[in-house]
Protein backbone atom coordinates (compact mmCIF):
# COMPACT_ATOMS: atom_id res chain seq x y z
CA UNK A 1 0.00 0.00 0.00
CA UNK A 2 1.31 3.38 -1.02
CA UNK A 3 2.01 5.24 2.32
CA UNK A 4 0.13 8.33 1.69
CA UNK A 5 -1.89 10.11 4.37
CA UNK A 6 -5.12 11.74 4.06
CA UNK A 7 -5.04 15.61 3.72
CA UNK A 8 -6.23 16.22 7.43
CA UNK A 9 -3.73 16.83 9.69
CA UNK A 10 -1.18 14.01 10.94
CA UNK A 11 -2.12 14.71 14.44
CA UNK A 12 -5.64 13.38 13.19
CA UNK A 13 -4.01 10.50 12.04
CA UNK A 14 -1.69 9.82 15.39
CA UNK A 15 -5.14 10.36 17.64
CA UNK A 16 -6.94 7.94 15.54
CA UNK A 17 -4.72 5.05 15.44
CA UNK A 18 -3.95 5.17 19.19
CA UNK A 19 -7.39 5.65 19.98
CA UNK A 20 -8.87 2.95 17.83
CA UNK A 21 -5.42 0.57 18.71
CA UNK A 22 -6.52 1.23 22.48
CA UNK A 23 -10.20 -0.40 22.37
CA UNK A 24 -11.74 3.26 21.80
CA UNK A 25 -15.10 4.10 20.49
CA UNK A 26 -15.05 7.22 18.34
CA UNK A 27 -18.56 8.60 17.85
CA UNK A 28 -20.41 11.06 15.25
CA UNK A 29 -19.67 14.54 16.33
CA UNK A 30 -15.82 14.42 17.04
CA UNK A 31 -13.12 15.61 14.77
CA UNK A 32 -11.80 12.05 14.31
CA UNK A 33 -15.10 11.03 13.48
CA UNK A 34 -15.31 13.00 10.42
CA UNK A 35 -11.58 12.58 9.45
CA UNK A 36 -12.53 8.87 9.40
CA UNK A 37 -16.02 9.45 7.62
CA UNK A 38 -14.53 11.40 4.75
CA UNK A 39 -11.60 8.58 4.42
CA UNK A 40 -13.10 5.74 5.25
CA UNK A 41 -11.87 3.27 2.77
CA UNK A 42 -8.51 4.67 3.30
CA UNK A 43 -8.53 3.86 7.14
CA UNK A 44 -9.81 -0.11 6.19
CA UNK A 45 -7.17 -0.12 3.86
CA UNK A 46 -5.22 1.10 6.37
CA UNK A 47 -5.96 -0.76 9.56
CA UNK A 48 -5.95 -4.01 7.74
CA UNK A 49 -2.32 -3.80 5.81
CA UNK A 50 -0.79 -2.10 9.07
CA UNK A 51 -2.15 -4.77 11.61
CA UNK A 52 -4.36 -6.76 10.22
CA UNK A 53 -7.35 -5.84 11.83
CA UNK A 54 -10.53 -4.60 10.52
CA UNK A 55 -11.87 -1.29 11.26
CA UNK A 56 -15.61 -1.55 11.60
CA UNK A 57 -18.03 1.28 11.82
CA UNK A 58 -21.94 1.64 11.89
CA UNK A 59 -23.22 5.24 10.74
CA UNK A 60 -22.49 6.46 14.58
CA UNK A 61 -20.18 5.41 15.45
CA UNK A 62 -15.90 3.88 14.04
CA UNK A 63 -14.61 1.05 16.18
CA UNK A 64 -11.70 -2.27 16.57
CA UNK A 65 -12.78 -4.94 17.99
CA UNK A 66 -9.49 -7.75 19.46
CA UNK A 67 -11.22 -10.96 18.56
CA UNK A 68 -8.30 -12.93 20.92
CA UNK A 69 -8.80 -10.05 23.31
CA UNK A 70 -10.76 -10.70 26.89
CA UNK A 71 -14.15 -10.96 27.01
CA UNK A 72 -14.67 -9.66 30.93
CA UNK A 73 -15.46 -6.12 31.00
CA UNK A 74 -17.64 -6.32 27.77
CA UNK A 75 -19.96 -8.77 30.04
CA UNK A 76 -19.64 -6.17 33.07
CA UNK A 77 -21.32 -3.54 30.29
CA UNK A 78 -23.91 -5.85 28.85
CA UNK A 79 -24.79 -7.05 32.73
CA UNK A 80 -24.73 -3.34 34.12
CA UNK A 81 -27.00 -2.47 30.58
CA UNK A 82 -29.36 -4.86 30.82
CA UNK A 83 -30.60 -4.72 34.31
CA UNK A 84 -30.43 -0.95 33.92
CA UNK A 85 -32.87 -1.73 31.32
CA UNK A 86 -35.07 -4.26 32.71
CA UNK A 87 -35.55 -1.61 35.44
CA UNK A 88 -36.28 1.24 33.23
CA UNK A 89 -38.90 -0.56 31.54
CA UNK A 90 -40.81 -1.29 34.69
CA UNK A 91 -41.13 2.08 35.11
CA UNK A 92 -43.12 2.64 32.11
CA UNK A 93 -40.32 3.84 30.20
CA UNK A 94 -38.94 2.73 26.94
CA UNK A 95 -35.65 1.97 27.86
CA UNK A 96 -33.74 2.68 24.73
CA UNK A 97 -34.82 6.02 24.45
CA UNK A 98 -33.34 6.63 28.34
CA UNK A 99 -30.21 4.87 27.63
CA UNK A 100 -29.79 7.30 24.26
CA UNK A 101 -30.91 10.48 25.62
CA UNK A 102 -30.83 10.64 29.54
CA UNK A 103 -28.57 11.68 32.37
CA UNK A 104 -27.33 9.41 34.25
CA UNK A 105 -24.55 9.39 37.41
CA UNK A 106 -23.24 6.82 39.48
CA UNK A 107 -25.96 7.04 41.98
CA UNK A 108 -28.66 7.27 40.24
CA UNK A 109 -27.07 3.83 38.14
CA UNK A 110 -26.38 2.02 41.58
CA UNK A 111 -30.04 3.31 42.81
CA UNK A 112 -31.28 0.64 39.68
CA UNK A 113 -29.28 -2.26 40.56
CA UNK A 114 -29.24 -1.59 44.46
CA UNK A 115 -33.44 -1.67 43.70
CA UNK A 116 -33.44 -4.89 41.31
CA UNK A 117 -35.04 -7.61 42.79
CA UNK A 118 -35.05 -9.84 40.32
CA UNK A 119 -31.47 -9.37 39.00
CA UNK A 120 -29.86 -9.07 42.52
CA UNK A 121 -26.41 -10.21 42.78
CA UNK A 122 -25.36 -10.12 39.05
CA UNK A 123 -23.07 -7.23 39.69
CA UNK A 124 -20.85 -7.79 42.58
CA UNK A 125 -22.40 -6.09 45.65
CA UNK A 126 -24.88 -5.01 43.56
CA UNK A 127 -23.41 -1.88 42.69
CA UNK A 128 -20.53 -0.61 40.16
CA UNK A 129 -18.21 2.09 41.09
CA UNK A 130 -16.72 4.69 39.97
CA UNK A 131 -13.62 2.91 38.14
CA UNK A 132 -15.92 1.39 35.95
CA UNK A 133 -17.61 4.97 34.80
CA UNK A 134 -13.89 5.85 34.15
CA UNK A 135 -13.41 3.61 32.23
CA UNK A 136 -16.90 3.63 30.05
CA UNK A 137 -15.30 7.18 29.39
CA UNK A 138 -11.93 6.23 28.41
CA UNK A 139 -13.54 3.98 25.98
CA UNK A 140 -15.85 6.87 24.35
CA UNK A 141 -19.11 5.17 25.64
CA UNK A 142 -19.78 8.13 27.86
CA UNK A 143 -19.28 11.62 27.95
CA UNK A 144 -19.28 13.69 31.36
CA UNK A 145 -21.85 16.65 31.58
CA UNK A 146 -21.44 18.08 34.71
CA UNK A 147 -20.26 17.12 38.03
CA UNK A 148 -20.73 13.50 38.21
CA UNK A 149 -23.48 13.33 35.71
CA UNK A 150 -22.27 11.86 32.02
CA UNK A 151 -24.92 10.65 29.25
CA UNK A 152 -24.09 7.44 27.07
CA UNK A 153 -22.26 8.49 23.23
CA UNK A 154 -24.24 6.89 20.02
CA UNK A 155 -21.40 3.98 21.10
CA UNK A 156 -23.75 3.02 23.41
CA UNK A 157 -26.05 1.63 20.28
CA UNK A 158 -23.42 -0.85 19.38
CA UNK A 159 -24.26 -2.69 23.02
CA UNK A 160 -27.28 -2.70 22.08
CA UNK A 161 -27.29 -4.15 18.65
CA UNK A 162 -25.53 -6.73 20.37
CA UNK A 163 -28.51 -7.31 22.77
CA UNK A 164 -30.52 -7.91 19.09
CA UNK A 165 -28.09 -10.66 18.49
CA UNK A 166 -28.30 -12.04 21.48
CA UNK A 167 -32.17 -12.55 21.23
CA UNK A 168 -31.28 -14.50 17.76
CA UNK A 169 -29.02 -16.53 19.56
CA UNK A 170 -31.78 -16.77 22.59
CA UNK A 171 -34.35 -17.88 19.65
CA UNK A 172 -31.81 -20.35 18.42
CA UNK A 173 -31.38 -21.77 21.51
CA UNK A 174 -35.44 -22.42 21.98
CA UNK A 175 -35.49 -23.77 18.53
CA UNK B 1 -81.40 -17.74 9.88
CA UNK B 2 -84.74 -18.03 11.18
CA UNK B 3 -86.82 -15.54 9.10
CA UNK B 4 -90.51 -16.90 10.70
CA UNK B 5 -89.14 -15.16 13.94
CA UNK B 6 -87.87 -12.20 12.53
CA UNK B 7 -87.59 -10.47 16.13
CA UNK B 8 -86.27 -13.46 17.82
CA UNK B 9 -82.55 -13.17 16.76
CA UNK B 10 -82.06 -9.48 17.52
CA UNK B 11 -84.31 -9.92 21.22
CA UNK B 12 -81.87 -12.41 21.68
CA UNK B 13 -78.99 -10.71 21.14
CA UNK B 14 -79.96 -7.66 22.50
CA UNK B 15 -81.44 -9.47 25.72
CA UNK B 16 -77.96 -11.62 26.05
CA UNK B 17 -75.73 -8.74 24.87
CA UNK B 18 -72.91 -9.09 27.44
CA UNK B 19 -72.80 -12.89 26.53
CA UNK B 20 -72.75 -12.76 23.05
CA UNK B 21 -70.00 -9.73 23.30
CA UNK B 22 -68.13 -12.16 25.30
CA UNK B 23 -68.51 -14.86 22.39
CA UNK B 24 -67.65 -12.76 20.05
CA UNK B 25 -64.72 -11.17 21.49
CA UNK B 26 -63.20 -14.92 22.15
CA UNK B 27 -64.19 -15.86 18.38
CA UNK B 28 -62.18 -12.72 17.47
CA UNK B 29 -59.24 -12.86 19.52
CA UNK B 30 -56.65 -14.96 17.71
CA UNK B 31 -58.58 -15.69 14.24
CA UNK B 32 -59.38 -18.94 15.01
CA UNK B 33 -62.96 -18.55 14.52
CA UNK B 34 -64.66 -20.10 17.27
CA UNK B 35 -65.60 -21.32 21.09
CA UNK B 36 -64.67 -24.34 22.82
CA UNK B 37 -67.35 -26.16 24.59
CA UNK B 38 -66.05 -25.22 28.01
CA UNK B 39 -65.75 -21.41 27.18
CA UNK B 40 -69.39 -21.22 25.98
CA UNK B 41 -70.67 -23.33 28.60
CA UNK B 42 -69.00 -21.21 31.33
CA UNK B 43 -70.46 -17.88 30.36
CA UNK B 44 -73.81 -19.59 29.12
CA UNK B 45 -73.87 -20.66 33.17
CA UNK B 46 -72.66 -17.25 34.05
CA UNK B 47 -75.77 -15.03 32.29
CA UNK B 48 -78.55 -18.26 32.51
CA UNK B 49 -78.36 -18.66 28.80
CA UNK B 50 -79.24 -21.59 26.60
CA UNK B 51 -76.88 -23.60 24.47
CA UNK B 52 -79.63 -24.99 22.58
CA UNK B 53 -81.92 -22.07 21.96
CA UNK B 54 -78.44 -20.39 20.43
CA UNK B 55 -78.39 -23.71 18.15
CA UNK B 56 -81.92 -23.14 17.36
CA UNK B 57 -81.63 -19.60 16.37
CA UNK B 58 -78.50 -20.70 14.18
CA UNK B 59 -76.30 -17.82 16.22
CA UNK B 60 -74.23 -20.82 16.50
CA UNK B 61 -73.23 -23.99 14.82
CA UNK B 62 -71.26 -26.76 16.42
CA UNK B 63 -68.49 -28.09 14.56
CA UNK B 64 -65.98 -31.01 15.32
CA UNK B 65 -66.68 -30.19 19.42
CA UNK B 66 -66.46 -26.91 19.21
CA UNK B 67 -69.30 -23.75 18.13
CA UNK B 68 -68.71 -21.27 15.34
CA UNK B 69 -70.84 -18.12 15.47
CA UNK B 70 -72.66 -17.06 12.41
CA UNK B 71 -69.94 -14.69 10.51
CA UNK B 72 -74.04 -11.73 10.45
CA UNK B 73 -74.15 -11.72 14.21
CA UNK B 74 -70.94 -11.63 14.85
CA UNK B 75 -69.59 -8.82 12.63
CA UNK B 76 -73.23 -6.94 14.18
CA UNK B 77 -71.98 -7.36 17.50
CA UNK B 78 -68.04 -6.66 16.37
CA UNK B 79 -69.45 -3.66 14.87
CA UNK B 80 -71.33 -2.42 18.24
CA UNK B 81 -68.30 -2.90 20.10
CA UNK B 82 -66.04 -1.60 17.94
CA UNK B 83 -64.56 -4.96 18.50
CA UNK B 84 -63.30 -6.16 14.89
CA UNK B 85 -61.90 -9.42 14.05
CA UNK B 86 -58.13 -8.80 12.04
CA UNK B 87 -59.21 -9.68 8.69
CA UNK B 88 -56.46 -11.53 6.89
CA UNK B 89 -55.06 -10.82 3.91
CA UNK B 90 -56.27 -13.54 1.72
CA UNK B 91 -59.71 -12.20 2.60
CA UNK B 92 -59.13 -8.76 1.70
CA UNK B 93 -57.21 -9.74 -1.68
CA UNK B 94 -60.04 -11.77 -2.40
CA UNK B 95 -62.08 -8.31 -3.36
CA UNK B 96 -59.82 -7.97 -6.13
CA UNK B 97 -60.34 -10.49 -7.50
CA UNK B 98 -64.55 -10.41 -7.20
CA UNK B 99 -64.32 -6.53 -8.14
CA UNK B 100 -62.05 -7.28 -10.95
CA UNK B 101 -64.94 -9.98 -12.31
CA UNK B 102 -67.56 -7.53 -12.00
CA UNK B 103 -65.40 -4.47 -13.49
CA UNK B 104 -65.64 -6.93 -16.88
CA UNK B 105 -69.09 -7.70 -16.31
CA UNK B 106 -70.13 -4.30 -16.58
CA UNK B 107 -67.40 -3.50 -19.49
CA UNK B 108 -68.79 -5.96 -21.97
CA UNK B 109 -72.62 -4.97 -20.98
CA UNK B 110 -74.74 -3.54 -22.98
CA UNK B 111 -77.88 -3.85 -22.11
CA UNK B 112 -79.52 -1.97 -19.41
CA UNK B 113 -81.11 -4.82 -16.68
CA UNK B 114 -77.24 -6.08 -16.88
CA UNK B 115 -75.57 -2.68 -16.33
CA UNK B 116 -77.65 -1.88 -13.43
CA UNK B 117 -77.67 -5.50 -11.47
CA UNK B 118 -73.47 -5.19 -12.34
CA UNK B 119 -73.43 -1.13 -11.15
CA UNK B 120 -75.26 -2.58 -7.93
CA UNK B 121 -73.33 -5.54 -7.07
CA UNK B 122 -70.06 -3.29 -7.57
CA UNK B 123 -71.15 -0.78 -5.25
CA UNK B 124 -71.80 -3.87 -2.75
CA UNK B 125 -68.77 -5.45 -3.67
CA UNK B 126 -66.90 -2.06 -3.01
CA UNK B 127 -68.53 -1.20 0.29
CA UNK B 128 -68.16 -4.89 1.83
CA UNK B 129 -64.14 -3.88 0.50
CA UNK B 130 -64.13 -0.52 2.50
CA UNK B 131 -65.86 -1.99 5.56
CA UNK B 132 -63.00 -4.76 6.00
CA UNK B 133 -60.60 -2.32 5.84
CA UNK B 134 -61.96 -0.21 8.49
CA UNK B 135 -62.73 -2.92 10.72
CA UNK B 136 -59.38 -4.38 10.15
CA UNK B 137 -57.69 -1.11 10.67
CA UNK B 138 -59.42 -0.09 14.06
CA UNK B 139 -58.15 -3.53 15.38
CA UNK B 140 -54.79 -3.41 14.28
CA UNK B 141 -54.65 -0.25 16.17
CA UNK B 142 -56.10 -1.31 18.86
CA UNK B 143 -53.34 -4.17 19.26
CA UNK B 144 -50.88 -2.03 18.59
CA UNK B 145 -51.92 0.20 21.49
CA UNK B 146 -52.67 -2.34 23.89
CA UNK B 147 -48.64 -3.87 23.36
CA UNK B 148 -47.33 -0.24 23.19
CA UNK B 149 -49.25 0.65 26.66
CA UNK B 150 -49.84 -2.64 28.54
CA UNK B 151 -46.17 -3.40 29.57
CA UNK B 152 -47.12 -5.60 32.19
CA UNK B 153 -49.20 -7.93 30.19
CA UNK B 154 -46.51 -9.70 27.79
CA UNK B 155 -43.17 -10.10 28.61
CA UNK B 156 -40.30 -7.99 26.59
CA UNK B 157 -40.05 -11.32 24.40
CA UNK B 158 -43.85 -12.28 23.92
CA UNK B 159 -44.20 -8.06 23.14
CA UNK B 160 -40.98 -8.82 20.16
CA UNK B 161 -43.67 -12.11 19.09
CA UNK B 162 -46.59 -10.42 18.45
CA UNK B 163 -45.13 -7.15 16.72
CA UNK B 164 -43.12 -9.88 14.90
CA UNK B 165 -46.03 -12.01 13.61
CA UNK B 166 -48.78 -8.90 13.23
CA UNK B 167 -46.17 -7.29 11.14
CA UNK B 168 -45.46 -10.73 9.21
CA UNK B 169 -49.06 -11.97 8.80
CA UNK B 170 -50.78 -8.70 8.70
CA UNK B 171 -49.46 -5.54 7.78
CA UNK B 172 -47.37 -5.90 5.57
CA UNK B 173 -48.76 -8.22 3.42
CA UNK B 174 -51.80 -5.97 3.88
CA UNK B 175 -49.47 -3.08 2.60
CA UNK B 176 -48.51 -5.17 -0.48
CA UNK B 177 -52.29 -5.60 -1.36
CA UNK B 178 -53.28 -1.79 -1.11
CA UNK B 179 -50.16 -0.49 -2.51
CA UNK B 180 -51.08 1.87 -5.07
CA UNK B 181 -49.14 -0.40 -8.22
CA UNK B 182 -50.26 -1.26 -11.62
CA UNK B 183 -51.40 -4.81 -10.20
CA UNK B 184 -53.24 -4.12 -7.25
CA UNK B 185 -56.42 -2.78 -6.00
CA UNK B 186 -56.35 0.59 -6.16
CA UNK B 187 -56.05 1.46 -10.15
CA UNK B 188 -58.78 -1.14 -9.96
CA UNK B 189 -60.99 1.02 -7.97
CA UNK B 190 -60.24 4.19 -10.51
CA UNK B 191 -61.07 2.00 -13.78
CA UNK B 192 -64.70 1.40 -11.94
CA UNK B 193 -65.03 5.12 -11.70
CA UNK B 194 -64.13 6.11 -14.88
CA UNK B 195 -66.25 2.92 -16.97
CA UNK B 196 -69.43 4.38 -14.73
CA UNK B 197 -68.37 7.86 -15.85
CA UNK B 198 -68.21 6.13 -19.55
CA UNK B 199 -71.22 4.35 -19.06
CA UNK B 200 -73.06 7.38 -17.73
CA UNK B 201 -73.29 9.24 -20.63
CA UNK B 202 -74.85 6.50 -23.47
CA UNK B 203 -77.94 5.82 -21.24
CA UNK B 204 -81.28 6.53 -19.71
CA UNK B 205 -81.26 8.90 -16.47
CA UNK B 206 -81.54 5.79 -14.42
CA UNK B 207 -78.68 4.08 -15.55
CA UNK B 208 -76.89 7.48 -15.43
CA UNK B 209 -77.76 7.50 -11.71
CA UNK B 210 -76.60 4.38 -11.12
CA UNK B 211 -73.68 5.24 -12.48
CA UNK B 212 -73.38 8.39 -10.46
CA UNK B 213 -73.79 6.14 -7.08
CA UNK B 214 -71.12 3.60 -8.47
CA UNK B 215 -68.89 6.70 -9.09
CA UNK B 216 -69.34 8.45 -5.43
CA UNK B 217 -68.74 4.38 -3.74
CA UNK B 218 -65.54 4.12 -6.16
CA UNK B 219 -63.84 7.59 -5.03
CA UNK B 220 -65.08 7.46 -1.29
CA UNK B 221 -63.35 3.35 -1.28
CA UNK B 222 -60.55 4.72 -3.03
CA UNK B 223 -59.86 7.40 -0.42
CA UNK B 224 -60.26 5.20 2.39
CA UNK B 225 -58.10 2.78 0.78
CA UNK B 226 -55.17 5.40 0.42
CA UNK B 227 -56.21 6.59 3.94
CA UNK B 228 -55.98 2.94 5.24
CA UNK B 229 -52.09 2.59 3.25
CA UNK B 230 -50.95 5.66 5.12
CA UNK B 231 -52.50 4.01 8.73
CA UNK B 232 -50.93 0.74 8.05
CA UNK B 233 -47.40 2.58 7.07
CA UNK B 234 -47.62 4.44 10.21
CA UNK B 235 -48.64 1.41 12.17
CA UNK B 236 -46.08 -0.65 10.24
CA UNK B 237 -43.00 2.11 11.84
CA UNK B 238 -45.00 1.94 14.88
CA UNK B 239 -44.60 -2.30 15.06
CA UNK B 240 -41.25 -2.36 13.97
CA UNK B 241 -40.26 0.02 16.75
CA UNK B 242 -41.97 -1.81 19.28
CA UNK B 243 -40.25 -5.01 17.86
CA UNK B 244 -36.94 -3.20 17.37
CA UNK B 245 -37.27 -1.78 21.75
CA UNK B 246 -38.26 -5.36 22.57
CA UNK B 247 -35.67 -7.75 20.67
CA UNK B 248 -33.15 -5.25 22.89
CA UNK B 249 -35.01 -5.53 25.76
CA UNK B 250 -35.56 -9.67 25.74
CA UNK B 251 -32.03 -10.01 24.21
CA UNK B 252 -30.78 -8.03 27.34
CA UNK B 253 -32.47 -10.13 29.70
CA UNK B 254 -31.71 -13.36 27.64
CA UNK B 255 -28.48 -12.27 28.42
CA UNK B 256 -29.01 -12.10 32.23
CA UNK B 257 -30.76 -15.22 32.09
CA UNK B 258 -28.60 -17.36 30.21
CA UNK B 259 -24.60 -15.69 31.16
CA UNK B 260 -23.16 -18.90 30.94
CA UNK B 261 -24.23 -20.02 27.21
CA UNK B 262 -24.74 -17.01 25.72
CA UNK B 263 -21.80 -15.47 23.46
CA UNK B 264 -20.99 -12.32 22.90
CA UNK B 265 -18.82 -10.23 20.48
CA UNK B 266 -16.13 -9.13 22.92
CA UNK B 267 -16.14 -5.30 21.90
CA UNK B 268 -13.89 -3.45 24.75
CA UNK B 269 -10.14 -4.53 24.20
CA UNK B 270 -7.10 -3.07 23.38
CA UNK B 271 -5.08 -4.30 20.72
CA UNK B 272 -2.00 -5.85 21.15
CA UNK B 273 0.36 -3.63 19.05
CA UNK B 274 2.22 -0.91 20.22
CA UNK B 275 2.52 1.86 17.94
CA UNK B 276 5.54 4.41 17.22
CA UNK B 277 3.64 7.25 18.51
CA UNK B 278 4.77 10.34 20.50
CA UNK B 279 3.86 9.10 23.43
CA UNK B 280 6.08 5.53 22.56
CA UNK B 281 9.06 7.51 22.68
CA UNK B 282 8.47 8.35 26.39
CA UNK B 283 7.28 4.73 26.50
CA UNK B 284 11.04 4.02 25.32
CA UNK B 285 13.26 6.35 27.69
CA UNK B 286 11.21 4.85 30.91
CA UNK B 287 12.19 1.61 29.44
CA UNK B 288 15.62 2.70 29.14
CA UNK B 289 15.84 4.19 32.56
CA UNK B 290 15.22 0.93 34.12
CA UNK B 291 18.04 -0.21 31.63
CA UNK B 292 20.59 1.77 32.62
CA UNK B 293 19.77 1.96 35.60
CA UNK B 294 17.52 5.51 36.17
CA UNK B 295 20.95 7.37 34.88
CA UNK B 296 19.18 9.46 31.79
CA UNK B 297 18.22 12.72 31.74
CA UNK B 298 15.74 14.33 29.91
CA UNK B 299 14.38 17.51 28.73
CA UNK B 300 11.21 17.80 28.08
CA UNK B 301 10.47 19.43 25.03
CA UNK B 302 7.67 21.78 24.81
CA UNK B 303 4.18 20.77 23.56
CA UNK B 304 4.82 23.73 21.07
CA UNK B 305 8.39 22.12 19.52
CA UNK B 306 6.26 18.76 19.89
CA UNK B 307 3.71 20.30 18.11
CA UNK B 308 6.15 22.10 15.71
CA UNK B 309 8.18 19.12 15.28
CA UNK B 310 5.31 16.89 14.71
CA UNK B 311 4.07 18.85 12.27
CA UNK B 312 6.59 18.96 9.51
CA UNK B 313 8.71 15.55 10.49
CA UNK B 314 7.99 12.46 8.24
CA UNK B 315 7.19 9.58 10.14
CA UNK B 316 10.19 7.34 10.60
CA UNK B 317 11.05 3.26 9.92
CA UNK B 318 13.52 2.35 12.23
CA UNK B 319 15.63 -0.03 9.97
CA UNK B 320 17.36 -2.00 12.63
CA UNK B 321 19.23 -4.28 10.55
CA UNK B 322 20.98 -1.10 9.15
CA UNK B 323 22.18 0.10 12.25
CA UNK B 324 23.04 -3.13 13.68
CA UNK B 325 25.16 -4.41 11.07
CA UNK B 326 27.11 -0.64 11.01
CA UNK B 327 27.38 -0.89 14.90
CA UNK B 328 28.94 -4.52 14.61
CA UNK B 329 31.53 -3.44 12.31
CA UNK B 330 32.37 -0.57 14.52
CA UNK B 331 32.63 -2.51 17.61
CA UNK B 332 34.12 -1.70 20.32
CA UNK B 333 32.38 1.37 20.53
CA UNK B 334 33.51 4.00 23.41
CA UNK B 335 30.35 6.19 23.52
CA UNK B 336 27.21 4.05 22.11
CA UNK B 337 24.83 7.37 22.59
CA UNK B 338 26.94 9.88 20.45
CA UNK B 339 27.75 6.95 18.48
CA UNK B 340 23.97 6.28 17.93
CA UNK B 341 23.56 10.30 16.99
CA UNK B 342 26.38 10.26 14.45
CA UNK B 343 24.85 7.51 13.09
CA UNK B 344 21.61 8.93 12.27
CA UNK B 345 22.75 12.27 11.63
CA UNK B 346 24.79 10.61 8.79
CA UNK B 347 21.89 8.91 7.19
CA UNK B 348 19.71 12.24 8.09
CA UNK B 349 17.31 10.74 10.02
CA UNK B 350 18.09 12.72 13.53
CA UNK B 351 15.38 13.94 15.37
CA UNK B 352 14.63 13.97 19.27
CA UNK B 353 11.88 11.36 18.68
CA UNK B 354 13.62 9.13 16.05
CA UNK B 355 16.52 9.41 18.28
CA UNK B 356 14.36 7.99 21.08
CA UNK B 357 12.90 5.05 18.83
CA UNK B 358 16.50 4.16 17.44
CA UNK B 359 17.53 3.79 21.67
CA UNK B 360 15.44 1.01 21.32
CA UNK B 361 18.58 -1.21 19.18
CA UNK B 362 20.01 -0.94 23.52
CA UNK B 363 18.55 -3.91 23.86
CA UNK B 364 20.50 -5.78 21.84
CA UNK B 365 23.63 -4.13 22.75
CA UNK B 366 26.16 -5.01 25.48
CA UNK B 367 26.67 -1.66 27.50
CA UNK B 368 28.78 -0.19 30.36
CA UNK B 369 29.63 2.59 31.31
CA UNK B 370 30.10 5.42 34.69
CA UNK B 371 28.24 7.06 36.18
CA UNK B 372 30.62 9.97 36.34
CA UNK B 373 31.41 10.89 32.74
CA UNK B 374 28.36 12.00 30.69
CA UNK B 375 27.64 13.59 27.33
CA UNK B 376 25.41 16.38 26.07
CA UNK B 377 23.40 15.49 22.50
CA UNK B 378 21.87 18.42 20.85
CA UNK B 379 18.42 18.01 19.18
CA UNK B 380 16.12 20.76 17.74
CA UNK B 381 13.71 20.58 20.46
CA UNK B 382 15.33 19.64 23.55
CA UNK B 383 18.89 18.09 24.76
CA UNK B 384 19.41 15.13 26.31
CA UNK B 385 22.06 14.53 29.21
CA UNK B 386 23.28 10.33 28.61
CA UNK B 387 26.20 8.93 29.94
CA UNK B 388 29.33 7.75 28.02
CA UNK B 389 28.37 3.95 27.80
CA UNK B 390 30.52 1.78 26.47
CA UNK B 391 29.61 -1.28 24.10
CA UNK B 392 31.52 -3.85 23.10
CA UNK B 393 29.29 -7.33 21.86
CA UNK B 394 25.69 -7.12 20.39
CA UNK B 395 23.51 -9.62 22.39
CA UNK B 396 22.19 -12.57 20.02
CA UNK B 397 18.75 -12.26 19.04
CA UNK B 398 16.67 -13.92 16.29
CA UNK B 399 17.72 -11.88 13.82
CA UNK B 400 18.61 -8.30 12.87
CA UNK B 401 14.81 -7.65 12.02
CA UNK B 402 12.63 -5.46 13.20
Amino acid sequence: MEFEYPEKPKQTHSIIVKKLLQGEFISIGKREYEVLWSHKEWYESFFLDSFNIELLNTEEVFYCTNPTGGMNFTKEILTVLAILMYEISKEDADPIIEIQNKEFSLDIINKYLSNSVQFSGYISKNKIEIRFVNRLEQMGLVKKTNNDRFIFTRAINIFLKEYDDLTEQVIGMED
Amino acid sequence: MMNSHGSSIPNFVSTYFRFMSDVVRIVNKDGDSYITHEQLQLLADRDSVSITTLLKYKIARESDGVYEIDKRVANFIAFSNNEFALSSPESVKKFHFSLSALYEKLLRSTEANDIIIHSDHLISELRDFSDILDSSITRLLRDTLDLKENIEKHTPKERFDIASSIIKEYVEPLNEIIEDRPDTILPLIRDISSLAMQKSFSYDKNIENKMRRLRFQAKHVHENTEQFGRKIISELFTLRKIKKTNSILSGAIGWLENKTTLTPKGLCNKMPIKVHSKEFFFETIEELELLIEEDIDIVTPSTEDISNNTNTSNYFHLDKTMYLTALEKALPIENIFKWIYDEMAKHNQLSYENYCITLSLLDRIGVSYSKNDRDILMFETCELSVPIAKSTTIIEGDNHGV
